[in-house]
């Protein structure tokens, strides 16, 4: 179960996060922060949430940070696509 | 600090040594034809036996480019990159944007011209998605190879890409559970050789590499992934929520000169005089140029300049094509200075080492080095300690081929580049054919050899006496002489001396008595 965690959910929800974070970011003065940032930084995220897996004690709690992050992002993610 | 329970570094333990072992040997071709890869333009230099002229980007550059342009359609107008190979002949290449109907991507089309700066000749000129034919725009095809090995391990675009994400992603978590994991870090920097305790010893020789090169590997692991995921998955992503899916206009958002539209026909100002003045607000020579709306009144000119003395990251000058008016100094991506810009612009000196000349290029080949040496230690490690086991002794052995078969293999790309060169074959063809071949012959010795001791030996020697006899394969077939490339060609000379002494060094290793000697029964730890 941890592998699946740490395998093909870590992936999808650092995706995620990284699209949400253009939604949410501020464009910065060049109006180009909310793409550059999340842009660069997304192998990092996924790193912090693999790490976070293997280092997690409780499965369920590390199951239910990893679905509220990707729920969350979702629901940004679905928004930015809707305006 | 917390201490870390019993099960969590059992867990990161297992990540450490599982994900080194899985793709162990594919991060080790990543990291090798990567470490080689830092000195692609001094490989290509000397590989085409030195720039023939002066720089192509200093003079001429204006009556060169007006004379392949003007006669073309306008719609080439759009956008014309110029930009000078590693032998000094100067490309042209006028283009728009189309979409390949081959690979449903939208890319750069035109006629690419390669011209001879001093007298403008034309020297070829070839039309179509110009960036799928390296031949065209490429000087040397032994630099293309090795860096199309590196990027995307000659694999098709965009899967090649995708595998060295992932195996970028592989080296980031194998450096943060190094970390992790790591309960002596310091101590370990200063590690010492214990002799006899054969496990022991090797371990200590994969913590000591590892630790020196802990930083690095996260760094590289990092900026690796971000440059073959950013175009594969994040950046198709980001302008799906950002841009609606319009990756053209995201593009241009970030990366090309704002211009309000102005289509009237005016003559273009004199693009040599820019391309001086720009250089000297810049401190450092023209790299790359590009034009917009060339004949425009909205027409940029933007040109890129490598990191003068004290900066990491290019620097990018923009200019009015029409009036020849400098516009400033924009940052490589948005309109004006941003953090966004600034993490941007250090990723491609934290990952190749460009941006303090040979001395910069030599740290990262350095850590590079200790990287490779680390990837194939710690597979050993691994292996010898499940070694009661067949499978693993076999691994083991997979390890001692992988490990030099692949140096020999990129070796004998190189043989076959300079043995095309001289018969006047296709060598874009002959290069990677070259590195198959190589690794056929590279794998024969590990595949019949009885003796692991006496196989590392043969290959070292083999590995040195090839890097020994290739400057002379390269002057055997028509390349530059030392006398003749002691006059102004640098680089040439300093390869090839490289070259030899690196060969040397590898023939004393395998001759070195006691270096293999036979390893005392410990237990493990």
């Amino acid at each position: 179960m941890r592998w699946v965690l740490g395998g093909p959910v870590v992936l999808a929800v650092s995706l995620l996060f990284t699209m949400a974070l253009a939604v949410v970011l501020p464009t910065g003065s060049a109006g180009v922060d909310n793409i550059v940032w999340p842009l660069v930084l997304a192998p990092v995220f996924w790193a912090l949430l693999f790490i976070y897996v293997c280092l997690e004690e409780s499965l369920k709690r590390g199951v239910a940070i990893l679905v509220a992050i990707g729920a969350l992002s979702s629901i940004l993610v679905a928004a930015g696509l809707a305006g | 600090m917390k201490r870390l329970s019993q099960n969590q570094i059992k867990r990161l333990t297992a990540v450490h040594g599982w994900s080194g072992t899985l793709l162990g040997t594919l991060l080790y071709a990543v990291i090798v034809t990567g470490t080689v890869a830092v000195f692609a333009h001094e490989i290509a230099e000397w590989s085409v036996g030195g720039k023939q002229a002066a720089d192509p980007l200093a003079t001429s550059v204006d009556r060169n480019v007006r004379l392949v342009v003007e006669p073309l359609p306008k719609g080439y107008r759009q956008s014309i990159g110029i930009w000078g190979t590693a032998r000094g002949d100067l490309m042209v290449f006028p283009h728009i944007h189309a979409r390949n109907p081959e690979t449903g991507e939208m890319s750069d089309y035109g006629p690419m011209f390669r011209m001879a700066p001093s007298s403008g000749e034309v020297l070829f000129r070839d039309e179509g998605f110009a960036f799928s034919k390296p031949e065209w725009y490429e000087a040397s095809a032994l630099e293309d190879f090795l860096i199309d090995l590196h990027v995307q391990l000659y694999m098709p675009t965009p899967w090649g890409l995708i595998v060295t994400g992932i195996l970028g992603l592989t080296m980031m978590a194998a450096g943060v559970s190094g970390i992790v994991i790591h309960r002596h870090l310091i101590r370990d920097l200063f590690v010492g050789h214990r002799e006899g305790q054969r496990l022991v010893s090797a371990r200590d020789r994969h913590v000591l590499a590892a630790s020196w090169g802990l930083v690095f590997t996260f760094l590289l692991g990092f900026t690796g992934s971000f440059f073959s995921l950013a175009p594969t998955v994040t950046f198709p992503l980001l302008a799906n929520v950002a841009f609606g899916g319009d990756q053209e206009a995201m593009a241009d958002v970030l990366f090309e000169p704002q211009a309000a539209s102005d289509p009237r026909p005016v003559p273009m100002a004199d693009l040599d005089r820019i391309i001086a003045e720009s250089g000297i607000r810049a401190g450092s020579a023209a790299g790359y140029i590009e034009v917009s709306n060339y004949g425009r009144a909205d027409s940029r000119i933007s040109i890129w300049h490598e990191p003068p003395p004290g900066q990491l990251a290019w620097v990018h000058s923009v200019f009015d094509g029409s009036t020849g008016e400098f516009l400033g100094v924009r940052p490589v991506v948005g309109q004006t200075p941003s953090t966004g810009a600034l993490l941007y612009d250090l990723m491609w000196p934290m990952h190749t080492g460009d941006f303090a000349g040979i001395a910069s290029k030599s740290v990262w080949v350095g850590l590079g080095s200790a990287m490779a040496f680390v990837v194939i230690s710690g597979m050993r490690l691994w292996a010898r300690r499940r070694e009661d086991q067949i499978l693993w002794r076999r691994f083991n052995r997979a390890v001692t081929i992988v490990g030099y078969g692949l140096p020999v293999a990129m070796l004998s790309s190189a043989y076959a580049y300079f043995l095309a060169l001289g018969a006047g074959a296709n060598e874009f063809w002959w290069t990677p054919a070259g590195f198959l071949i190589g690794v056929a012959l590279g794998m024969l010795p590990g595949l019949v050899a009885r003796n692991e001791d006496n196989l590392k030996r043969f290959y070292r020697l083999l590995l040195g006496v090839g890097l020994i006899l290739l400057p002379i394969v390269r002057m055997a077939t028509g390349g530059l002489g030392w006398a003749a490339a002691a006059q102004g060609q640098g680089t040439v000379l300093s390869v090839d001396l490289t070259l030899i002494l690196l060969g040397a060094a590898l023939m004393w290793w395998a001759r070195r008595t006691g270096a293999l000697r036979a390893p005392e029964p410990a237990p493990a730890e």
